[in-house]
């Protein structure tokens, strides 16, 4: 596994912890490593800021 | 009561109502990088221009969705979540495009608006039909035909979802389609 791959995996584990969809993050962890570089930093920010959010909400 | 004098439910509600606002706002960011990356890759896999024309609409397809649940009424009683929305979006433009791709010749540039709405009267067909394109792709884009599995594996397990999507066959067919935009 790369260390995208393994950043978006450790991602994906903590939003699910957070309430998130996990057959939507099931498609996201297949379809990774078909997206280009652009994208999957993208993806991975995305997911970050996210999770930033979520740990700030203290319920 | 709270520094803000909410009640402890007050505070609660407010949280929580936080938390889905994050959560939709991720989806949406999501689905934008999904969508491009699903324009991209058919826009490159097929030259049809049927498709291609299909394509250019998909970044107005979701709100046309939405726009006809509001005119059906179907949705009257609630305001659709934006992860709703992501979900409706993504189905439409990759079973559309898995649709047109499925029907090559059928429709030609001019009337593939009357194709979308006859697509959207068979979307129980989707998950298949967009299987059929993965398989179809294996060697010619073999990142896109596993992209295609994958949101294919998504849908089917979504397939009420789908089945409330494919109630608007019969509405979309009594709305004049072509007044909407059809370019990005």
């Amino acid at each position: 596994m790369n260390a995208k791959k393994k950043i978006l995996e450790e991602l994906i584990t903590k939003l699910l912890g957070h309430g998130e969809d996990p057959e939507e993050f099931e498609m996201w962890s297949k379809i990774f490593d078909c997206l280009n570089r652009e994208q999957q930093e993208k993806l991975i920010n995305t997911l970050q800021k996210e999770l930033e959010q979520l740990q700030a909400i203290r319920i | 009561m709270n520094e803000q004098g909410e009640s402890f439910g007050q505070y609660e509600a407010r949280e929580l109502e936080s938390r889905e606002a994050v959560m939709e706002r991720g989806a949406l960011a999501r689905l934008g990088i999904l969508a491009d990356y699903l324009r991209e890759g058919f826009a490159g896999a097929y030259k049809d221009p049927t498709i291609q024309k299909f394509l250019n609409m998909s970044p107005v397809i979701g709100d046309g969705i939405m726009g006809v649940k509001a005119l059906a009424g179907k949705e009257g009683d609630r305001q659709l979540s934006v992860r709703e929305r992501a979900f409706y979006s993504i189905a439409a433009v990759t079973g559309g495009a898995a649709w047109f791709a499925a029907a090559k010749g059928k429709y030609r540039e001019a009337f593939v608006l009357n194709g979308v709405s006859e697509m959207f009267t068979q979307v129980d067909a989707w998950p298949a039909i967009i299987e059929d394109q993965a398989a179809k792709l294996k060697n010619q884009d073999s990142n896109l035909s596993r992209t295609l599995s994958a949101v294919g594996g998504w849908m089917e397990k979504r397939k009420q979802d789908l089945e409330d999507l494919g109630l608007l066959g019969s509405q979309l067919n009594t709305l004049n389609l072509r007044e909407l935009p059809d370019e990005r």
